[in-house]
Formats: C-alpha cells, sequence, structure tokens
C-alpha cells in the first residue's frame, strides 16, 4: 500500500505491480488540479467532475504506456484536458442539435424564452460579470475554449497547450488568437449594451 | 513604421503576463522588438493597454474550489469502475506485451534481413546475366503504431479540421502532413478490420481513409472550398462521433498494436 507521502512514481510502480488501491494517491493527490482546469473548460461542476472521473479511468487503462521521463501529473492533466474538449465538443452538438429543433418551431421557441439563460442586455444591466465572462466563452468553439482557457486562466504556454491538445503549435497559437478576437468582440458587445441600457435608464429618470 | 498586427499584440500580453510571473515570456527577440515599437508608438500602445483592459476582464472567471475531501470523493467513485486489467496481473501483462512486440521486432528485422539479402542476390544475378540496373535506394521506417494512439491523433486531426477556417499555411500545412502520417497505419488497421470482420470499424477506417487521402492529397492543396467540403462530408458520416465511440472500445478491450514499415505491414 502506498501512502499519500510517497512519490508518484513509487505509487505508479506499485500499482503496476498489482496495488490498485495505490493509484487511490494518485487521484487524491491531482484531484484538485484536474477539477480547476475542468470547470473553467466546461463551465459547470458537474461536467468538470465527470472529466476528473473520466481523465483518471483513462489515465489509469493506459498506465502502462506511462512513460516515467516526464511527471503523471502533466501526463493526467493532458488527459484530462482531452477529456475536457471531447464534453465541450460533445456538449456543443446536443446544443446545436436543440437549437435547430427550436428554429423549426418559432412558436415553441417564443414561449421558451423565460426559461433561456439571460441575454446580453439582461447580464450587463444586472452586471453579473461572471456570467458575462462566461456568455462571452460560449461564443467559442470547444477547440477554441480550451485553448483560450489554458493560456489565459491555467496560465500554459503555447508549446504546452499544443502538446494538451495534440496539435501543431503554430495551431494551438492561432486557436488562441480567434480564442481572443472573438472574446474581445463579444465584450464589445457587452458594452455597447450597457451603454444603450444606462441611456435608457437615464432618459426615463429625467422624464 | 509597421505596425503590430493584433496577433502580435496578443503575443506580447500573454507574454508579458508569463514575464510577471518570472516565467520565460519565450521568443525574446520579437518581445524585445515588439517592447521597442511600444515605446516609440502610441498607436500601438494604445491599442495594446485597450487589449489589457479587455482581457483583465476576462482574469476573474469563476472557478468553483475542490475541498479538500474532493479527492477521496472521486477516488471513491473512481475505485468500483477500474478496469481488471491493470490490477489483476500488470507485470505478466506488461512481460507479455514486451515480449510481443520483441518477437514483431525480430520478425521484422528478419523479414527486412531476409528482403535485403534477396534484393542483393538478385542483383547479383542480373548483373551476371544482364546489364545491371542501378537499385533505388531503400530507406524503411519501422513504426510501432498502437491502435488508441492512431485513434486519438485521428481524433484530434478531426477536431482541428472541424474547426478550421479560411486557408491559413500554419493550420493547413500541419494537418496535411499529419493526415499523411496517419494515411499508411491507418490502412494497416483496416486489414486488420478486414480479418476480424469487425463491420463498425471496418465502415469507419474506410470513410477515414477517404477523408485522410482527400485532407493529405487534395489537388491543388486544401483551401476554404475544400475543407467546407471535407467538413460537410466528416458531419454527414457522423465521423468524428464514430472514432470517438471506437476510441472508447479500444480502451475497454485492450491495445492493438502493429508494426508499419514504409505502408506496409510485417
Amino acid at each position: 500500500m502506498v501512502s499519500m507521502g510517497q512519490s508518484d512514481q513509487a505509487a505508479i510502480t506499485a500499482i503496476l505491480a498489482g496495488d490498485t488501491e495505490a493509484y487511490g494517491s494518485l487521484v487524491k493527490r491531482h484531484s484538485a488540479m484536474l477539477f480547476r482546469m475542468a470547470y473553467r473548460v466546461t463551465g459547470n461542476a458537474a461536467d468538470a467532475d465527470d472529466v476528473v472521473q473520466e481523465a483518471f479511468l483513462r489515465a489509469y487503462v493506459k498506465l502502462a504506456s506511462f512513460e516515467s521521463r516526464s511527471e503523471f501529473g502533466t501526463w493526467v492533466y493532458r488527459i484530462a484536458v482531452h477529456c475536457a474538449l471531447d464534453k465541450v465538443s460533445g456538449r456543443r452538438g446536443v446544443e446545436e442539435a436543440s437549437r435547430i429543433g427550436e428554429e423549426n418551431d418559432a412558436e415553441e421557441a417564443s414561449s421558451q424564452v423565460a426559461d433561456e439563460a439571460p441575454g446580453p442586455e439582461r447580464l450587463a444591466l444586472s452586471g453579473e460579470i461572471g456570467a458575462m465572462q462566461e456568455m462571452a466563452l460560449r461564443g467559442l468553439s470547444p477547440l477554441e475554449r480550451t485553448a483560450f482557457v489554458l493560456r489565459h486562466h491555467e496560465e500554459k504556454s503555447t508549446e504546452e497547450i499544443a502538446a494538451a491538445l495534440a496539435i501543431a503549435p503554430n495551431a494551438a497559437k492561432q486557436a488562441v488568437f480567434r480564442a481572443v478576437k472573438k472574446v474581445r468582440q463579444r465584450l464589445e458587445g457587452f458594452r455597447r449594451t450597457q451603454k444603450r441600457a444606462s441611456r435608457g435608464e437615464a432618459q426615463r429618470v429625467t422624464v | 513604421m509597421r505596425h503590430l498586427r493584433e496577433e502580435e499584440l496578443i503575443e506580447h500580453y500573454y507574454a508579458t503576463r508569463a514575464a510577471g510571473r518570472g516565467e520565460d515570456a519565450g521568443r525574446e527577440k520579437e518581445f524585445r522588438a515588439a517592447e521597442g515599437h511600444l515605446q516609440a508608438c502610441g498607436a500601438c500602445a494604445e491599442a495594446r493597454a485597450a487589449l489589457a483592459a479587455e482581457m483583465g476582464e476576462m482574469d476573474g472567471l469563476p472557478c468553483a474550489e475542490a475541498d479538500a475531501a474532493y479527492g477521496t470523493s472521486v477516488w471513491n467513485r473512481v475505485a468500483s469502475r477500474l478496469p481488471r486489467m491493470a490490477a489483476e496481473e500488470p507485470p505478466r501483462r506488461r512481460a507479455a506485451w514486451g515480449m510481443m512486440l520483441g518477437w514483431a521486432a525480430a520478425s521484422a528485422v528478419l523479414v527486412i534481413g531476409a528482403f535485403e539479402v534477396g534484393r542483393v542476390w538478385e542483383h547479383r544475378q542480373h548483373a551476371q546475366t544482364a546489364v545491371a540496373r542501378p537499385a533505388p535506394p531503400v530507406e524503411r521506417q519501422i513504426v510501432v503504431v498502437v491502435l488508441g494512439d492512431h485513434l486519438d491523433r485521428t481524433e484530434r486531426l478531426l477536431v482541428e479540421l472541424k474547426h478550421a477556417q479560411g486557408e491559413d499555411p500554419d493550420v493547413v500545412k500541419p494537418m496535411r502532413d499529419e493526415a499523411r502520417s496517419l494515411l499508411a497505419a491507418n490502412r494497416v488497421f483496416r486489414e486488420d478490420a478486414d480479418k476480424s470482420g469487425d463491420k463498425a470499424l471496418i465502415q469507419a477506417l474506410d470513410h477515414l481513409n477517404q477523408l485522410l487521402n482527400d485532407v493529405a492529397n487534395a489537388p491543388g492543396g486544401l483551401n476554404a472550398a475544400s475543407i467546407a467540403r471535407l467538413q460537410r462530408e466528416m458531419e454527414a458520416e457522423g465521423l468524428l462521433f464514430k472514432v470517438r465511440v471506437l476510441r472508447s472500445r479500444n480502451a475497454h478491450q485492450g491495445l492493438t498494436a502493429r508494426i508499419v514499415v514504409k505502408g506496409g505491414t510485417v
């Protein structure tokens, strides 16, 4: 049995020798780091939790192919990035499919307005900064969102992002560029809406 | 004086953040050049400041923090789902895997050796009986390909293709190179699938082969129109989904490995 104090390498050696429980020490040690990244990429705790579990399951299956030259934490982090990307890619497919369904039924669409997430105007008025940021990120493709979160929030270098997403460094850089441009456009849109809303409010007060 | 492009401003912004954390900003030369320009050019300095202010708004993205018990909770849920594979007989499995690869590698060496001996012998025979023709140089690269990794890489390529826009050479060229590199292994796994009679795998690998071929060898190169067409084909076939299903299935069924020799198999 491997205790929490033992190194990742010792735990891996124990697991490969048949001590399944030793994997617990790795899971406990690295879960929080994976959860933080997964939460930022997926935008909610339930999906982030799924990503963390899936990452550790995949890592366990592939553990025999893990090269001890690298750090286990870095390795499992990359696996989790893949899982998070899968999760947002799958979710986007479902969201797009449901949007198409809604577009086909205008009446149903209008009746659902009250249940939908707040629009930019409501967000701007209510000053829900966190929700505004989330809306800005929702305009990104899954790859762009993941690359942006890794660059901006997880503070990874272009090379680290490329390695985590298994794409060329130039492709990673381009994904970040596209993401930043889109985020700026969305934020600009929010600001314009906010200004319009403030002007409208001021006019109502004057009248 | 050339103004900094938005991409350069973004690069500089993140390099500055990295430097602020005491990390290597990377690309020292470009960073210094951008710094110099920003000091001399008011318009770019203003654009850079606007970028920093806007991106600063994204800094405080709320993030649920995992509490101290989270790791234990994850372990409790993961432990019951761990496949038996590694837990039961990992050393023997690894040894068997190593032995299998060893045998495969040895077989490869033998086949290539026999081929070389045969070629030399044939060459000598020809030299004695006819005008000798110079043999083309034979460069054989032996690569061990694991199906799981092949599907991983293929999925990444499909995701990139799915989100590719325009015909930026920085995006298109790596995609073509990757497609070329995946083609040989895909053909080998297609042959394997034929023998196993796995219809789902055969169908998916056939579609993949066609798509990889189109990406790798599109006449006139990849452009916005051909990328859009490939995206439509990929979407119509549900190829990304199929690859994900296969990858997940493969993860549970264990690894399949093949040795690929320059487009052929050993």
